[in-house]
């Protein structure tokens, strides 16, 4: 038998001696190659048993004896569905394991010739085996550690073997982050916290993503990224997936690993267990593929050669068409040696490649196409020859002629002609490119784009990030990769060059926003999401070093920091700080002419940033240009990417703040994202999709240099949906309001004022019109939010600046008439009742309220000095004795409070001992007490709260003019 | 005979045998035998239902080393008036498909009938039991798939036949039925796993339809019997010289 001679002898010239010398085993193809080793196949001389062989090239002897410990353990596992180790076999400076051979090879094959991934049903049968193979494992107490595709193996009926658990990990120790597996690990592994058999659960949920997808989650992700995001943030499986194919991942995507079920809980899932699939799974488990390999029928016969001959047997009653057949038999077959000389020949192009095939040996036709291209010339026909050749041994003969091709040397000759070269892009890239096919010159002569981006994407994987991108800096034509953005490639091309090269900023943004590019971007979701993506990259990258290098140490704030940093009433939630200091910052500023924005530090060091970098021309057009596209897409990766896109383009150039105010497609854009997020099950994204939205348009109503009625509507928007976007709406209100406020004319009626029902706010515009803020949805809004809702104490800071403007007592009493008040604060401060700081706040809002209610009912008459008053005005009597008793309520809850000897009280309640929380209390009695006032206005002023004499007697004439408060009782309850 | 010498005294191997081999398809009504032939040849499958008149006959091309073997179908119309039809599909076949329907026992009982009338035309030609609709089988009872799967094997070891069950809908075990039939005419190795587990399309075919043990209990006629038999004509007893290295 020669049959394992003639192929692949280069290749497996060491290891036929060492075969040789144990005289067992006969080595025939290379089956796999790993990080650790080569894979072969190989008989037992013997017993002609089939077998893999994995060749482990050891460093030192402790190693070997490990490994080789560990192998006489794994010998005695025995399962269906892994593959058993039989031994190993030790040589000098190798070390040989025999396992069992899985004809079909891995599911990492099955799947990269799937041309979408696997159907969820296809993929049951093998998640089900697997489940069984590691369920017996971690029985045996045995960790895989490294479950994915590559290492589920298929035997010839197609059943799972897992392959390469136990010694890989002993082997590989050192080197298991090696590109490439990161995206199956578990967080406990990527973190160093130790690794148990739940371990590969999280492993078994990324390679059913692998088989779904054709690739494991995060694979556009570069390692740095992989790591945080497997620690940090949640998947969300492609809406394709089932609903029990989803439940399934996320009980496998379970950060804490304590929290992950076991391989057997699995097999009990119900996406495992639908009976309707098991049938399914049944019929496309058996199901045979109609194409064009089902013509050649040879890999399912053993024998070599065929005895078939037409006489072997004799029909008696031979068709009549049998005798026209033989005269085509007749016919004397090509020979070798003509054939091959045909195949140099560049007149007479050989049509009929099967005759090849099956006459010339693989070598002979590989030699001659190797001596054809070492001519000085070659002729362009034989090049599209030798081409065909290399497509019909892909399609027919299982690549054969390409690697010994390869093996021979042939690579470097074919470099320079693309035709040859591309049918060797995409399964044999490295080759390629070892071959020099990077190198300038050549890399040059390549024209087709999908082979360009393939060659360029698997450089990466060969050569370190810094030189990649060097080299894409200068050899890489930034308008073929944009203008090719719809291939994967480019995508994945695209985004590693934002992440990492700092010139992508420069250099690649400008084209990009080329608004001939736009048309292309929007073909597909995914291409407008990697775009966003990127720019995202380029700007965050770019910004960040700027920065570092600008301001050293004094900030570390990056731009691209998270919106709540803006709202300076954040601050009460800081512990840092100490009381009285936040005391001092929920100070709200008086009502400031000028355009500064002190009261904001945060902004003060944005503003610097703001001249460190400079966005295109063009490109805030480009950007706002999308608005309108926006409305078509559903993604929400995509919306993310774009609206977080348009965060750091406002901080970036404040100008476009003003830009965006007067754009109403901005407005409309946060209209649809309304009407399409409640379709979406992706709260988490929503979520961050929101806080970009409404930072933006807080940083817009900072920032504005006229009221805007669309923002102003957008923000009673959010506060309607009573959620965290209400907050921001709230806020965005109050710099409304402040914005308002400052820029009071002195000669011109006040801006801001009650209207004639009581229940309205009018914030002017401009001379003619007027904005409506509605004062019960500002008060449904303080009642409607969950005590346990972390941005509390943040509503709370609102409103204490919101009720303390001038002319919002209505307000203020329309909060504490609300049937629900007294429950309210004291549900506020059971949850709080272990944070010293928000206390201090509710105290201070309480005491805000009940004062400036007060002083508006008895100021009524509009006495100038409300120090001197002293009775309320009759009609407001009942009012006020109604405010009071609710006073005195509050009163007697807070006096308990911090009252250790009442029983029932929380033993943990802090504040007991607080100086400033004894003396709220205390300002809060004595607004009980008659005659108080003097004492109410001299503790307004002292929180701050209270208007200058100026606004008041503003407030005053506004009031004179719509002649306000009559029953204020009976409107707020309705 | 118009000797087929292929390029025989050449020592290089012929380039394009060219090898016709007969197939007849034979079953009672409705069990699925032009579908099964349409699908195979031409990759159609109709859910809608034609009968066939007579007999349908088709073509079909595959490759194996360097020899095309081309398989003429008869597929015979299964109702009892084309039984005088029945020499045009067994007469000159080399291998003859019994195909039943999995759902429908008494279409397998009818089997013994059609394997009389086809023998007592075409005793040398080779038989495979086939049964049909798989898809359909799997959503009976287990315990009836047990019963026509145990019966069927019965049915197969009597006729000394290979058994597969098939889906043409599904595209199961097509191919295989003649692939199978290749590797029982020419006495070749096929590398296809038998599938035995009773509830999957079963596909058994390593010890049956041997020539060596074919079974029948007529043993006239025995004289066409062994000139049909590669193994016995004096042709194939040396091995054709050229064709063999």
């Amino acid at each position: 038998m020669n049959s394992m001679a003639d192929t692949d002898r280069v290749n497996l010239t060491p290891i036929q001696r060492a075969s040789e010398k144990s005289v067992q085993y006969h080595l025939k193809q290379v089956i796999g190659r790993g990080s650790y080793g080569v894979v072969y196949k190989a008989i037992n001389k013997h017993t002609d048993q089939v077998v893999a062989i994995k060749e482990v090239v050891y460093e030192n002897d402790e190693e070997l004896n490990d490994i080789m410990a560990e192998i006489s353990l794994l010998k005695n596992l025995n399962h269906n569905n892994i593959v058993k180790y039989h031994g190993f076999i030790r040589k000098s400076y190798e070390l040989y394991i025999l396992l069992e051979y899985c004809a079909n090879g891995s599911l990492r094959r099955l799947i990269s010739r799937s041309s979408t991934g696997l159907s969820e049903n296809e993929s049951k049968t093998y998640v089900t085996q697997t489940l069984l193979g590691l369920k017996y494992l971690h029985g045996e107490g045995v960790i895989h550690r490294d479950i994915k595709a590559a290492n589920i193996l298929l035997s010839a009926d197609n059943t799972v073997k897992l392959a390469d658990f136990g010694v890989s990990t002993i082997v590989n120790s050192s080197a298991l982050t090696l590109a490439g597996t990161l995206n199956w690990m578990a967080p406990e592994i990527l973190g160093n916290r130790g690794a148990s058999t739940l371990s590969d659960i999280w492993s078994l949920g990324a390679t059913v993503v692998e088989m779904l997808t054709k690739n494991p989650p995060y694979h556009n992700l570069t390692d740095a990224n992989i790591y945080y995001a497997v620690e940090n943030d949640t998947y969300y499986p492609p809406s394709s997936f089932s609903e029990p194919l989803k439940d399934f991942l996320s009980k496998c995507f379970v950060k804490n690993m304590y929290k992950r079920p076991t391989a057997d809980q699995l097999l009990k899932h119900v996406w495992i267990n639908s009976t309707e699939n098991v049938k399914v799974d049944k019929l496309n488990k058996f199901k045979e593929d109609f194409t064009d390999a089902d013509y050649h029928w040879d890999a399912d016969f053993q024998e070599e050669k065929l005895n078939i001959s037409p006489s072997k047997f004799s029909l008696a009653a031979a068709p009549a068409a049998w005798a026209e057949n033989n005269q085509e038999l007749d016919l004397m077959p090509p020979t070798e040696s003509q054939l091959l000389s045909q195949l140099k020949s560049s007149s007479k192009p050989l049509t009929d490649l099967h005759v090849l095939f099956s006459v010339c040996s693989l070598e002979n036709i590989a030699d001659t196409i190797i001596e054809c291209l070492s001519r000085t010339t070659v002729d362009k026909r034989l090049i599209t020859a030798f081409g065909s050749i290399f497509v019909y041994d892909t399609q027919h003969n299982h690549s054969r002629l390409r690697l010994k091709f390869i093996a021979m040397g042939g690579i470097p000759l074919i470099i320079k002609f693309e035709h040859l070269a591309k049918e060797f892009v995409i399964d044999y890239p490295q080759t390629l490119i070892e071959c020099g096919i990077m190198y300038p010159p050549n890399f040059a002569s390549l024209k087709t784009p999908k082979y360009i981006l393939e060659l360029v994407y698997r450089f990466y994987d060969l050569t370190s990030t810094a030189f990649w991108c060097r080299w894409c800096f200068k050899h890489l034509d930034i308008s073929l990769l944009l203008n090719n953005i719809h291939e994967r490639r480019a995508q994945s091309i695209l985004l590693k060059l934002s992440s990492y090269a700092p010139w992508s900023f420069e250099k690649i943004l400008p084209s990009l926003i080329d608004s001939k590019l736009k048309k292309k971007i929007l073909i597909s979701p995914q291409i407008t999401y990697v775009v966003f993506k990127s720019i995202n990259y380029m700007i965050t990258t770019n910004d960040d070093k700027i920065h570092k290098s600008a301001i050293p140490s004094s900030s570390s704030l990056p731009l691209s920091s998270s919106p709540t940093r803006n709202s300076p009433v954040n601050s009460v939630q800081s512990p840092s700080r100490s009381p009285v200091h936040s005391l001092m910052a929920t100070r709200p500023s008086s009502p400031m002419r000028h355009k500064s924005i002190s009261n904001f530090p945060h902004l003060t060091i944005s503003s610097k940033s703001r001249l460190l970098i400079e966005l295109p021309e063009g490109f805030f057009t480009w950007l706002t240009s999308f608005f309108v596209d926006m409305a078509q897409i559903k993604d929400l990766s995509v919306l993310k990417y774009f609206t977080k896109l348009c965060y750091l383009t406002v901080h970036i150039n404040s100008t476009f703040l003003n830009d965006l105010l007067d754009n109403d497609a901005f407005f409309a854009f946060i209209r649809n994202i309304d009407t399409i997020i409640p379709f979406i099950d992706d709260a988490k994204t929503a979520a961050f999709i929101w806080k970009q939205i409404t930072a933006i348009c807080v940083e817009m109503s900072l920032d504005m240099d006229q009221m805007s009625a669309s923002l102003f509507s957008t923000a009673m928007n959010f506060i309607r949906k009573k959620n965290n976007t209400s907050i921001s709406g709230l806020e965005i209100i109050l710099n409304c309001l402040h914005f308002t406020l400052r820029n009071v004319n002195d000669d011109v009626a006040p801006t801001v004022g009650s209207s004639e029902s009581h229940s309205v706010f009018l914030i002017k515009v401009n001379n003619d019109a007027a904005i409506e803020l509605p004062i019960d949805q500002l008060v449904d809004l303080f009642y409607a939010l969950n005590d346990d809702d972390v941005n509390l104490s943040k509503l709370i800071s609102i409103f204490t600046k919101i009720c303390s403007l001038p002319g919002f007592e209505n307000l203020t009493i329309n909060i504490i008439f609300h049937p629900n008040f007294y429950e309210k604060i004291v549900s506020f401060f059971d949850t709080y009742f272990n944070s010293l700081l928000i206390q201090i706040d509710l105290l201070k809002f309480i005491k805000l309220i009940f004062s400036k209610s007060l002083l508006k009912l008895y100021d009524y008459t509009g006495q100038p000095d409300p120090i001197k008053q002293t009775e309320p005005n009759r009609r407001n009597k009942a009012t006020v004795f109604k405010l009071r008793a609710i006073l005195v309520q509050i009163t007697e809850f807070l006096n308990n409070n911090w009252n250790k000897d009442v029983p029932k009280r929380n033993s943990n309640q802090v504040g007991g001992d607080s100086v400033l929380i004894c003396q709220l209390c205390e300002d809060i009695r004595s607004l009980s007490k008659k005659g108080s006032l003097q004492k109410v206005s001299s503790v307004t002023a002292a929180i701050g709260s209270s208007p200058t004499k100026d606004e008041r007697s503003n407030l005053r004439s506004s009031k004179d003019k719509s002649d306000g408060f009559s029953v204020p009782i009976t409107t707020f309850q309705t | 005979m118009a000797t087929p010498s292929t390029g025989a005294n050449n020592s290089i191997p012929a380039v394009r045998n060219q090898v016709e081999v007969q197939v007849g398809l034979v079953g009672d009504a409705q069990v699925g035998k032009t579908s099964l032939m349409v699908k195979y040849v031409q990759n159609i499958y109709d859910k809608e239902y034609t009968q066939t008149l007579g007999v349908n006959f088709l073509k079909r091309k595959v490759s194996i080393r360097s020899t095309d073997i081309i398989f003429s179908i008869m597929d015979l119309g299964g109702q009892r008036e084309f039984i005088n039809m029945l020499p045009i599909a067994t007469v000159g076949s080399s291998v003859i498909i019994f195909l039943f329907d999995l759902t429908r026992p008494e279409t397998l009982s009818s089997i013994k009938e059609w394997y009389r009338q086809a023998y007592g035309l075409n005793d040398s030609a080779i038989p495979i039991l086939v049964g049909t609709k798989y898809d359909l089988l799997i959503d009976l009872d287990p315990e009836y798939q047990e019963q026509i799967s145990r019966t069927s094997m019965k049915y197969a070891q009597v006729m000394n036949a290979p058994l597969i069950f098939c889906s043409t809908a599904k595209s199961i075990n097509i191919q295989k039925i003649f692939k199978i039939a290749l590797a029982k005419i020419f006495n070749l190795t096929l590398t296809i796993p038998e599938i035995n587990e009773i509830g999957d399309p079963l596909l058994i075919y390593k010890h049956l339809g041997g020539q060596q043990h074919r079974h029948h209990n007529k043993s006239q006629d025995r004289k066409s019997h062994n000139i049909r038999k590669p193994s016995s004509s004096p042709s194939s007893k040396a091995p054709s010289p050229g064709v063999n290295t």
